[in-house]
């Protein structure tokens, strides 16, 4: 069974400065990958490359076997990207935005009305259907922005920070809703900085920093070779943020 | 409070002076250019203004109500950007639940908020009106005391424009929501623009007997000009005053005019900073919470669950212009010019502006040249181009931060192009063709050249448009806030270029046609059939090489 994405080398210059260099990656059917690394690490611009927002400068990104740069449209059938902003369109009404997404995917629209019926219900959504998204609070676009992108039943979904502006009741609905989609042969990447979530809910954790894969495993495993250390503390130690302890009791001495 | 009042200031300004200071050469010369031009131009409307208060003009204008008048006018103007500004500053920038949250009182910030704006408005006034109130006092022969006293007037009235503006937007926020109001004033300013424009035009809106109606029209002016320097507003007593102390008469009502207004300014200023401050906190907690009405979902899939992708894309450009208000008066504005040029050229009339003017010229001049036909679809087409240019050239850029959403989507380039090249022509088709019968209706031109000409302006328009949604894909701008500034200026020079580029070589095809066909009747038949053909078929190659471009850029665009 092919990877759902597959990044080989992928390498995202900005003028001197080398955002993504060289990153290699797959993500596996019934997978959800947390994505970590500092900010400037390079995990937005990879993200980015894989969706097909930015031409790489080296290497591919394939999801499901289909190459982004030379099959666009069949690869971007199968995934959905949902940013930490959601920029949606203000003078849409929800339901309108919903019903755009749908026929943007090709979901016959049977179909999309049903999900999303199903998806404003259980985000509490329903009666907010006829306003205007401006109107919206960030969290509340960001849960559309999530109805919008599971529409399609895509093989992937891509996310950055997904519970960003969340209210708790939502951010666990987002988190079961994203086991649910990988339970069902799907896979979920996602970029965050709160390690918690990430330690909860990940099968496995990429670490990227300076545009350069530190690391690639499991969490359990992960965990296990670094002594049993919490991924906060891996994730520091590999990323050069350990030393921030120190720097936080030098603070305190000081005052 | 004045500590932290000060802090903010200068933090404005520092924010400011580094955002000018970014300017590109190109842009610092034009500027330049600009004010000088707007100098030169209010010098020129002071001296005027003071040649309507002899005996010798055409209009008689009393000398002590033309300063007033200038006030007054500036006040209002004030009034107008101060509502806008205060209503940016106080409810809409970003830095605003930052320093509420911070321990600085609100007071402070919104004294810092108010008088952060005064400079460019203070820079902008002083320019378009000092040269003014100079030019007008050479031309009366006003004392020393007139100058300096018109320079401080002046550099009071923005202190009163912000107050007032600020009272009127604090006061609005309670009802209405802060982000839909500017969207209000944004559409409102666009629309006084053009109101202002055809002010200047509606003399020649109306036929008739020139001689009388300048007079009739001067004679009106001269009475509304008067009538209003009667009124009783302080900036018109201060603007006598001016005069009075210019001619050196220091009179108590003078002096007691000039304190009024001065007064008033200062006292509106501190009241606003006084009392307005609880209003203004409370008012932008209440902003906070506010939400819209629930409404249901319905039953029915709607416009956009039930038709093609391709419909649903222009479907949805359209619904964001006409539900912005400022996009709404943007259109509203384009309609409205191309609705008077169209009623100016086919108006009833022998001078050489009107379409029947000109037809009746070159058939008395027995010139059979081009039927009226031909040249009403001529004059449809270039309409088409005024009115719709701006929409197709900013048909991708109106995606803005949401363009992300039709990068990663399963659609194509040239699937996109051409899907809001059809929510530009469809538009145009339909008023195209109206246009054709209504005028065909009312000139009476030939019936045999209709088709033909119809055909023509529909071919001609999907390949301009292509063009222009083509050329907005190549330059797009995602980064707007207003959506009178979404268009890429780089496009400017391309759109002209590639606009009467295509539009030459497929007139010259068409006129081609139409002068064999009227040359040789027997040949009209397949010439009229060889022309269409040509122009349809050099279209798709130009819309061919347009998609090409877009194509190839497809992947480059948005990435940044």
């Amino acid at each position: 069974m092919p990877y759902i994405i597959e990044a080989k080398g992928l390498r995202k210059q900005f003028g001197d400065f080398t955002a993504v260099d060289g990153v290699d990656f797959n993500i596996n059917p019934g997978e959800i990958v947390g994505f970590l690394g500092p900010n400037g690490a390079g995990k937005t611009t990879t993200i980015k490359m894989i969706t097909g927002l930015l031409e790489p400068d080296g290497g591919h990104a394939l999801v499901t076997g289909l190459d982004i740069q030379k099959e666009p449209l069949k690869a971007k059938a199968q995934f959905a990207y949902v940013p930490d902003t959601p920029n949606l369109y203000g003078k849409l009404k929800e339901i309108e935005y919903l019903r755009f997404m749908g026929q943007l995917y090709h979901v016959p629209s049977d179909l999309a009305e049903e999900r999303i019926k199903q998806l404003l219900d259980l985000f509490g959504l329903t009666d907010k259907a006829g306003n205007y998204l401006d109107g919206f609070s960030h969290g509340m676009q960001q849960k559309v922005a999530i109805i919008g992108a599971l529409l399609h039943d895509p093989k992937v979904i891509l996310m950055d920070e997904p519970t960003v502006g969340l209210d708790p009741r939502s951010a666990r609905l987002v988190k079961d809703l994203l086991v649910q989609h990988r339970d069902n042969g799907n896979a979920i990447f996602f970029s965050s900085h709160i390690l918690e979530i990430v330690q909860n809910m990940c099968d496995r954790v990429i670490i990227i920093n300076h545009g350069v894969i530190l690391a690639d495993a499991p969490v359990d495993e992960l965990r296990e070779m670094r002594g049993d250390q919490s991924l906060e503390d891996i994730f520091l130690e590999l990323t050069g943020g350990k030393d921030v302890d120190d720097m936080v009791k030098e603070l305190g001495n000081a005052r | 409070m004045l500590a932290d009042t000060l802090l903010l200031i200068r933090l404005y300004w520092t924010i400011d002076r580094r955002a000018d200071g970014g300017t590109r050469r190109s842009s610092k010369i034009i500027l330049i250019l600009g004010v000088l031009l707007v100098v030169v131009l209010s010098g020129a409307l002071g001296v005027f203004a003071a040649s309507l208060t002899k005996d010798t003009s055409i209009i008689r204008i009393r000398a002590e109500i033309l300063p007033g008048l200038l006030l007054t006018v500036v006040l209002f103007g004030v009034i107008f950007v101060g509502f806008s500004q205060a209503l940016q500053a106080l409810y809409l920038s970003d830095d605003l639940e930052k320093l509420l949250v911070a321990p600085v009182r609100s007071r402070a910030v919104m004294t810092a908020k108010l008088l952060s704006r005064m400079p460019t408005t203070i820079s902008v006034l002083l320019l378009a009106t000092i040269p003014a109130l100079i030019g007008f006092g050479i031309g009366v022969g006003s004392g020393p005391l007139y100058y300096i006293l018109g320079v401080l007037l002046i550099l009071v009235t923005p202190l009163f424009g912000i107050s007032l503006g600020a009272l009127i937007a604090i006061f609005l926020v309670r009802v209405l929501p802060a982000r839909r109001l500017n969207e209000w004033v944004g559409a409102a300013s666009i629309v006084i623009g053009l109101l202002l424009s055809l002010l200047f035009y509606l003399p020649t809106l109306f036929g008739g007997d020139k001689q009388a109606l300048d007079a009739k029209s001067l004679a009106a002016v001269e009475g509304f000009i008067n009538h209003i320097g009667d009124l009783p507003l302080p900036s018109i007593w201060a603007g006598r005053a001016l005069v009075a102390f210019g001619q050196g008469q220091m009179t108590a009502s003078a002096i007691g005019a000039l304190i009024t207004y001065l007064a008033i300014t200062v006292g509106l200023f501190l009241v606003v900073i006084l009392l307005a401050d609880r209003l203004y906190l409370s008012g932008w907690l209440r902003m906070q919470s506010s939400g819209a009405a629930s409404q249901d979902i319905g039953e029915q899939p709607g416009v956009f669950g039930r038709n093609s992708l391709d419909f649903i894309l222009g479907y949805k450009d359209w619904l964001l212009r006409i539900r912005d208000p400022r996009m709404l008066a943007t259109l509203f504005t384009a309609v409205i010019m191309v609705g008077f040029a169209l009623f100016m050229m086919l108006r009833p009339g022998d001078d050489g502006s009107s379409l029947f003017g000109i037809s009746e010229a070159l058939e008395g001049d027995g010139v059979n040249l081009l039927s009226t036909g031909v040249i009403i679809s001529g004059l449809i087409y270039f309409a088409g181009y005024l009115a719709f240019t701006r929409l197709a050239v900013t048909s991708l850029s109106i995606e803005r931060s949401a363009f992300y959403i039709l990068k990663t989507a399963p659609i194509s380039a040239s699937q996109l192009l051409r899907a809001k090249t059809f929510g530009i022509f469809l538009p145009y088709a339909a008023l195209a063709t109206i246009s054709m019968f209504v005028t065909l209706f009312i000139m009476k031109f030939s019936l045999i050249w209709m088709p033909f000409g119809l055909l023509v302006i529909l071919i001609m328009g999907y390949g301009l448009f292509s063009f222009l949604v083509s050329l907005g894909f190549l330059y797009p701008n995602f980064e707007w806030e207003d959506p009178r500034r979404m268009s890429n200026r780089k496009s400017s020079i391309p759109s002209l270029v590639g606009s009467f580029g295509y539009s030459i070589v497929a007139i010259i095809i068409v006129m081609a046609t139409y002068l064999v066909a009227n040359e040789t009747p027997s040949l009209a038949i397949p010439a009229v059939i060889m022309g269409l053909a040509l122009l349809a078929g050099g279209t798709w190659f130009f819309v061919q090489w347009c998609t090409n471009r877009v194509e190839k850029a497809w992947p480059r665009i948005g990435a940044n």
